[in-house]
């Protein structure tokens, strides 16, 4: 229950930080975008819609998640809220755990909002909507449930520049992860092995949630990918907010 | 109030002004330089960071630009094949690139060596892909004359999925009617009737009329 106030009210903030204007940015980029750029793709206007609209749909949410994420702790300490806050029956595990969840609120309204978005204009291009599109779709979420976590767990104890920053570096090498483990394989016996096994044990696999591929090819994901990237998507966000509550537990505040 | 619109118009013109004085703006420098330097296939698949098809898609515009705008210019198409190339490096199933790239190499380029080798790959990433085939019958035919290749290109397009039946048929007019300029305009027809590609289609319009006035007067009927 406190959990739930907790992320009622950083809901309720990132909505007063207009947060959900970034929505306005991908309707440009999909209606805008696609509408302009359709007559130039000689016959391919959906597939450009459709591609930039699904990699939009990523970026722009790593960029919401960043900005809204990464200075969310800091601003209650800068504020000293956070003294007024922990002083109440609250555990700093709660107080992470309600930030997680009233950012990953946003993010989900806006996800939901960008996703109606495409689907409305791919349909109106088309007359139909492709499943593989809206599931491609489904699985960028697992990005940003990942993504929300990362940044919860930064901002509780770095400064917001930072936490942005070191988000925005985990997302890119989370692309390249699976990349170490076959770089891994070339030096097999090194140390540099070992170093590359455990960078790719603790950087998100984010190509698990990229079905871009699929859905350019019109192709559904297998049942065991669904369960599979599900289990991994929550276990992993699970355990990095576990840290976070660990590190936030044991910072001190004056 | 006043102030802040001066402050504007200012704004407006210091930005015409930088605009008015960028290097970029010398048409000379802009057009192909940025081409010049395109990295491969395998290093933009990394830099993409998983976003490959919208990378792909960005492309494939900058091959149209790059079409359109030397159709208007030198109508050399020396760095065409190697964007084609790159782009399906990006995404191996996107068709179009491979198709509308052997199209122009061949039929503005004069490149047919560099049109196969496109064609090849396209066949290569996507075998169950009928229109690769029909496209590889045509470029063998129309700038290789060679019939059996051809006809063995149509018949295997003919088998694939959703292969429309004229497929069937053009495999057994290549082998009656080799080097016949009516079975080139029976393709050439076909591509006018039936491509996406507004570029294709108005090509192959351009050639079926021009192949039918050189039967007309060789005193031949058209079929």
């Amino acid at each position: 229950m406190r959990t739930l106030a907790i992320a009622q009210n950083t809901f309720r903030e990132a909505r007063r930080d207009r947060a959900q204007w970034v929505f306005l940015l991908y309707a440009a980029i999909v209606v805008g975008g696609g509408t302009a750029l359709t007559p130039l793709a000689m016959g391919e206007g959906y597939r450009v819609t459709r591609d930039l609209g699904l990699a939009a749909m990523s970026l722009i949410g790593m960029m919401l998640i960043v900005m809204v994420g990464s200075g969310m702790v800091q601003k209650e300490i800068d504020r000293a809220t956070i003294l007024t806050v922990l002083a109440k029956p609250l555990r700093r595990g709660e107080f992470v755990i309600g930030k997680y969840l009233g950012l990953l609120a946003m993010v989900a309204l806006v996800f939901v909002c960008m996703t109606a978005l495409l689907a409305l204009v791919l349909f109106g291009r088309e007359g139909r909507i492709d499943p593989a599109v809206l599931w491609a779709a489904a699985f960028t979420f697992g990005e940003f449930i990942i993504l929300t976590a990362i940044v919860v767990a930064f901002s509780t104890f770095v400064s917001p520049i930072l936490s942005g920053v070191f988000t925005v570096s985990v997302f890119i090498m989370g692309h390249f992860s699976a990349d170490l483990l076959r770089f891994a394989g070339r030096v097999e016996g090194t140390l540099l092995a070992w170093v590359a096994r455990g960078a790719y044990m603790v950087l998100p696999h984010m190509e698990v949630f990229n079905l871009r591929a699929e859905a350019a090819a019109g192709l559904l994901p297998a049942r065991d990918m669904i369960l599979g990237s599900s289990a991994y998507g929550l276990l992993y966000a699970v355990s990095v907010v576990l840290v976070a509550s660990a590190i936030f537990s044991v910072r001190e505040f004056r | 109030m006043r102030g802040a619109l001066l402050a504007l118009l200012a704004a407006v013109l210091v930005g015409a002004a930088a605009n008015g004085l960028s290097p970029q703006s010398d048409a000379t420098l802009a057009g192909d330089r940025d081409l010049i330097y395109y990295p491969s296939g395998r290093f933009l698949k990394q830099a993409a960071l998983g976003y490959d098809e919208a990378a792909a898609s960005i492309l494939w515009l900058r091959i149209i630009q790059y079409y359109g705008e030397h159709t208007r210019g030198d109508r050399t198409f020396g760095l065409l094949y190697h964007m084609c190339d790159v782009t399906t490096d990006l995404d191996p199933q996107f068709e179009e690139p491979y198709i509308f790239g052997s199209f122009v190499l061949i039929s503005d380029g004069r490149q047919p060596g560099p049109a196969m080798d496109l064609l090849h790959k396209g066949r290569r990433m996507n075998p169950e892909s009928w229109r690769l085939f029909f496209e590889s019958g045509f470029v063998e035919y129309i700038a290789w004359q060679d019939t059996p290749k051809a006809a063995r290109y149509f018949t295997r397009a003919s088998r694939m999925p959703g292969a429309p039946e004229y497929t069937d048929q053009f495999a057994a007019w290549v082998s009656l009617r080799a080097g016949d300029v009516r079975t080139s305009i029976v393709l050439w027809k076909e591509l006018a009737e039936h491509s996406q590609n507004a570029v294709i289609r108005k090509k192959a319009e351009q050639k079926v009329v021009e192949l039918s006035a050189k039967l007309e007067a060789s005193g031949s009927n058209t079929p």
